[in-house]
């Protein structure tokens, strides 16, 4: 088989396949919206926190400054073992640790003149350190609310006044700063600063306004059914319509519910009356009977084919079936949508075929040859033939369709 | 109503109609709380004209709707485009360094010898203009004006306050209608006629209150003797170089003149009510410049001296300016006039940088407020509270003297007063009646409407207790309980799991979200949520805040999926929309009563009781319950939209709770939902979100979508009840029972109040 169709060929119309691979493959998992947050594990009684190097490189990417440190010192002025050492009993890693019991655990903490350099202040404030630039959408901005009007009234009470306990905020700048991380490695950075007002966002605006369930539901067209023969279905059903409109016209409703109740009359003598042909009956329920023996027979049996006849007609059915696929793929129009590869001439597509429609004529010999191996091996011959049928029908019908069409083309 | 039903619009497509329709051209002077919802307003409104314009029939009709103006006015901060100005990150400071380009002074001396001062070139073309034609005809979002400007290198902030007299609908935010001190600038012009619409108004009462009340602090008073220090300086300085122009305003007091000066340049405007602006001339003794600045700096030290007291001390305003008196011997008169003539002495001395005295503005405003509220009829709308340590266990003193208004109808009254059409209307007021009664009017027509869903597009859920049957409360004397904690954590684990894209929580105050954050850190409960969704949380700063936000919707919209750990009666819960997947799930952790210790909250709960027989508990759950609504109501928007609403809280199985809550919430509320478990809610909201997920391919026509022949059926029907009524009104003469109909208002979630008074 491997001879008779070509790689490309095999592909063509698998092209979803392909390209489901590719998305899966060049699909990265997303890292996992954990923080960085090294805790100490109690490993034969000793406190320690393991070192990975998975975990090295959470913490570079988490904590710039680590890095830089890590450049500075490693393996200059600390050996890397050290360092990490040294990092896990500094300020610097209270600081970066998610807690703000950190604080209370300040005294076991030593100083360190090498990480104490890379020590920031506390992001505490009420407003953040670093002060971003970004605008954002006006619907979401709450700045432009605050600064409406001038503030007015008393101040808050103590329990609605943001940031009064400040340990609290650099834990929650960090959540935010993470987060907003975590999308940046997804999805890019934002738009680089956009300003308040684009061009083209006003539709932006309008669009987040909308009510779907405002709109008229609107139905697609669908698929029009293309009828051969047209003329016929419609000019009878024209006609009969026609003269059923005329008959209904005259009719009058008292005398039509009439001569229903008549035909109506008696219909329980009718039913008595009705009998069924003996014949018909008796032939339906040996059809049934023979085909549950038939199906009890097939699950009695045990497999006993011979392996390599066996392998030979799973063989032959492959081939078979790749045949006809291609070959139809070939015939049929082709798909509008979906396709990436580039769309073979209908020239290409009758060589193919024709060429398909070639191998397919050939089939039936090779299954007569099966039959001649099953007998000369001593396996039923019928159960080979029975077995491989609806691959010969299927082969037939294909071929039947190629000389009608070459026929139709020539004549 | 939840935001999405159509609201906004239905109310701007009844105005507008009828101000095209009548000559008279009244204009719609259309009030909202945030400038993302005035915007929103704004994009209604355009697209509302689009279709008047596209089914407008004779070419008569589409000129005048062509002609139609409407315009949003915000602060110069928001609406700045000059480069370095508009840099400045305070309000206040851009709101003074625009003064400083735009003064008309600033501006005749410039004009005369080009160069020799700065001009803003954005404010001169515009004066190049004719006015009444600055901008062409149409609708304009504060993002079109923005662009307009930008390309046309005009202000878009004197833009919009120039056209304000042509336009035919403004759109602006509360304050600028209720607080006086903005008001006195910016809406003076309104004409009696205008109609006035309060949307979003479930807190208007907390914006009238806001408007009159005033804190001072001992910064605030040392910033403000340095000010009075340098308007003497500068006294002396003018009376060396240009003694006339002192002379010249003293003159004008003494005639009691009212200065006919550009508006635009007013620095302040006095921090009371039109009606009580006098008439009368500024007293004698603060007339000249040297007096008055010897008068404030009197006042000052006075204060000064009450913030060494270490108790805390309420008392009226009576007291208060009696006490005045007997110690510094500052009269009553004068301390009223105080604003104005600070006013007028800026003015009068060219000051630049005007951002520098706002700690003397907020002290002159202090003095003329408390003269003039000294007293009410027969309960004091204010009080004085002097409270020397923030909280009670505070060592170091750090006091502040707060001048409250306790009495929301005194700053709304003169809306009331001056308009002849207001329209209050909301989305969660409710109960209805507590609204006329706070806010002191007899409303003309009172109307709730309810909603219709084809399909329960939300779910709500009470969930009393945790999954070990432990009840979740956050009742100040529970809420730090780690079982509790561990509980509402679990819920919010829990929900991250089976909800797709965006949660949104709701804690009661900032104290307890910040402390439940880190507790939740703690006990390895956001570990556990970081796993299934991103984390963001509401920070004290707005614009930090905003980024988050924007991060969040990024989350949602790319399938991660995220959380939001927000406040009830914060900035995000205010006018910022959790629709589709921006929120499938609001959970609210605890019921978001006030903080009941506060000083000011008591002597509002006392005042609400003694002046209107409001019972405090009943204002506390009412106050609770329309914050929690507002808060799980950013959920839906619009029909085809679906979200889970959670309720983690005991206290809000109880029937009286709920009751307060809208009515369209409260009716899905089923009796099983009302008392849950962390476990049975979750199988419940599985099985909601399996069956809402499915596609809505009902037909909606006929049930929450009306044809034309669905409102002919149903105006018909209407008339017919109408008839049967009548008939059995003339039939039997008492026909009482009739208002039961509108009685049992107080679970009703929409209030259209029109008043109709005789001006």
């Amino acid at each position: 088989m491997s001879s008779q169709i070509t790689e490309n060929e095999f592909w063509e119309g698998r092209e979803h396949l392909i390209l489901a691979q590719a998305a899966a493959e060049s699909q990265k998992r997303g890292k996992p919206g954990q923080l960085v947050d090294p805790r100490p594990q109690t490993v034969d009684g000793e406190i320690k926190i393991i070192i990975t190097p998975q975990l090295v490189h959470d913490i570079f990417e988490e904590y710039p400054v680590v890095a830089k440190a890590y450049n500075d010192n490693v393996p200059n002025k600390l050996s890397e073992a050290e360092f990490w050492k040294r990092y896990f009993q500094s300020k610097l890693f209270n600081a970066h640790r998610a807690s703000i019991r950190s604080s209370a655990t300040q005294h076991v903490v030593q100083d360190d003149p090498i990480f104490d350099k890379y020590l920031e202040k506390d992001d505490d404030e009420l407003e953040p350190r670093r002060l971003r630039e970004e605008a954002v959408d006006i619907f979401i901005d709450l700045n432009a609310t605050q600064e409406d009007h001038d503030e007015t009234g008393n101040v808050k009470d103590i329990t609605m006044q943001a940031g009064k306990q400040r340990a609290v905020l650099p834990l929650i700048r960090k959540f935010n700063e993470h987060s907003g991380r975590l999308l940046n490695t997804a999805l890019g950075e934002r738009t680089a600063k956009r300003r308040r007002v684009d061009v083209g966002e006003g539709t932006d605006h309008i669009s987040q306004l909308d009510l779907d369930d405002l709109h008229d539901s609107q139905t697609s067209v669908g698929i029009l059914l293309d009828m051969q023969d047209r003329q016929r279905y419609f000019e009878s059903r024209v006609a009969d319509s026609s003269g059923q409109l005329a008959v209904n016209e005259v009719l009058d409703i008292n005398t039509a519910l009439k001569e229903f109740k008549q035909s109506l009359s008696g219909w329980t003598d009718n039913l008595k009356k009705l009998k069924l042909e003996r014949k018909a009956g008796e032939e339906a329920l040996i059809a049934m009977t023979e085909n549950v023996s038939a199906r009890l027979e097939v699950k009695m049996k045990k497999h006993d084919m011979p392996e390599g006849l066996f392998r030979q007609m799973t063989t032959c059915q492959t081939a078979a079936n790749e045949f006809l696929r291609q070959f139809w793929l070939s015939v049929y129009p082709p798909a509008t949508e979906g396709q990436t590869l580039a769309m073979p001439t209908p020239a290409q597509r009758t060589a193919k075929a024709t060429k398909m429609a070639g191998y397919l004529s050939k089939t039936p010999s090779k299954v007569t040859a099966l039959i001649e191996t099953a007998r000369r091996e001593g396996v039923d011959p019928s159960r080979v033939e029975v077995a491989m049928q609806p691959a010969l029908d299927a082969v037939d019908r294909a071929l039947a369709f190629w000389h009608a069409r070459g026929s139709q083309v020539t004549g | 109503m939840p935001s999405g039903t159509g609201k906004t619009v239905s109310l701007l497509s009844l105005i507008v109609s009828y101000q095209q329709f009548y000559p008279a051209k009244r204009k719609l002077i259309y009030c909202s709380r945030t400038v993302p919802e005035i915007e929103k307003a704004l994009e209604e409104l355009k697209r509302l004209m689009v279709y008047r314009l596209s089914s407008a029939e004779t070419e008569e009709e589409k000129e005048k709707e062509r002609s139609f103006y409407g315009l949003g006015l915000t602060s110069r901060k928001n609406l700045c485009i000059h480069p370095e100005v508009s840099k400045e990150k305070k309000g206040k400071v851009v709101d003074a360094r625009c003064r400083d380009l735009t003064n008309s002074a600033v501006c005749e001396k410039g004009r005369q010898n080009p160069g020799s001062v700065d001009l803003c070139d954005w404010h001169e073309n515009l004066g190049k203009l004719d006015p009444g034609s600055l901008i062409p005809p149409g609708i304009w979002t504060l993002a079109d004006v923005l662009q307009y400007g930008r390309d046309n290198t005009i202000c878009p902030y004197f833009l919009v306050r120039r056209m304000m007299p042509f336009v035919d609908i403004i759109i602006y935010s509360f304050h600028y209608l209720l607080d006086p001190k903005v008001a006195e600038q910016v809406s003076k012009e309104m004409s009696k006629d205008a109609i006035v619409v309060f949307d979003e108004a479930h807190n208007i009462d907390n914006v009238c209150i806001e408007s009159l009340s005033i804190d001072l602090s001992r910064p605030m008073l040392e910033s403000a003797a340095r000010s009075v220090g340098k308007l003497g300086d500068r006294i002396e300085e003018i009376k060396k170089t240009d003694a006339s122009k002192l002379q010249d305003e003293y003159a004008k007091l003494v005639e009691g003149l009212q200065e006919a000066a550009n508006d635009e340049d007013a620095f302040m405007s006095n921090p009371v009510l039109p009606e009580d602006l006098l008439k009368e001339a500024i007293p004698g003794n603060i007339r000249k410049a040297e007096h008055f600045v010897a008068f404030l700096k009197r006042f000052v030290e006075y204060l000064k001296t009450r913030m060494r007291v270490l108790h805390v001390v309420a008392e009226t305003p009576l007291s208060f300016l009696q006490h005045l008196k007997d110690i510094t011997y500052i009269e009553r008169r004068p301390l009223r006039f105080c604003a104005e003539r600070l006013q007028s002495l800026v003015r009068t001395l060219d000051l630049s940088r005007l951002d520098e005295y706002a700690s003397l503005q907020k002290v002159a405003s202090f003095a003329t407020l408390v003269a003039t509220y000294e007293k009410g009829a027969i309960h004091v709308g204010f009080l004085l509270i002097l409270e020397p340590f923030e909280t009670d266990n505070a060592t170091v003193p750090n006091p502040i003297f707060h001048l409250t208004c306790l009495d929301p109808a005194i700053a709304i009254k003169p809306v009331f007063e001056r308009f002849s059409t207001v329209v209050i209307t909301s989305g969660t007021i409710s109960p209805l009646d507590m609204y006329p009664k706070m806010l002191q009017f007899t409303p003309v027509v009172q109307e709730t409407y309810a909603m219709t869903l084809t399909r329960n597009s939300f779910l709500p859920l009470v969930i009393t207790r945790g999954s070990d049957q432990v009840a979740i409360s956050s009742r100040f004397e529970v809420r730090n309980d780690p079982a509790v904690v561990r509980n509402f954590g679990s819920i919010l684990i829990e929900y991250s799991k089976i909800v797709p894209d965006g949660i949104v929580a709701f804690f009661p105050s900032y104290l307890y979200m910040e402390s439940i954050v880190a507790a939740w850190n703690d006990m390895g409960i956001l570990n556990e949520v970081w796993k299934h969704k991103l984390i963001f949380v509401e920070t004290p700063d707005a614009n930090e805040t905003s980024i988050a936000l924007e991060n969040y919707r990024r989350a949602c919209d790319n399938g991660r999926g995220a959380v939001l750990l927000s406040v009830a009666r914060g900035k995000v819960s205010e006018g910022i929309d959790f629709d589709h997947n921006y929120g499938r799930a609001v959970i609210m952790f605890g019921v978001p009563y006030q903080y009941t210790e506060s000083r000011i909250l008591k002597a509002r709960l006392e005042y609400l009781r003694d002046a209107y027989r409001i019972r405090e508990s009943e204002f506390l759950g009412f106050d609770a319950m329309r914050n929690a609504a507002q808060c799980v109501g950013r959920v839906l928007r619009g029909k085809t939209d679906w979200g889970l609403m959670v309720f983690a809280d005991k206290r809000f199985a109880r029937a009286d709770k709920r009751a307060k809550l809208p009515r369209w919430i409260n009716q899905y509320i089923t009796e099983t939902a009302s008392n849950l478990s962390t476990d049975m809610a979750l199988t419940l909201s599985k099985l909601f979100m399996r069956t809402i997920s499915q596609n809505p391919n009902e037909n909606q026509t006929g049930v929450s979508l009306w044809t034309l022949e669905d409102v002919e059926k149903a105006q018909a029907r209407q008339r017919e009840l109408a008839l049967q009524a009548a008939a059995a009104v003339q039939g039997q003469a008492e026909g009482m029972d009739e208002d039961e109909e509108y009685g049992d208002g107080g679970l009703d979630d929409a209030v259209l109040g029109e008043m109709d008074l005789d001006v």
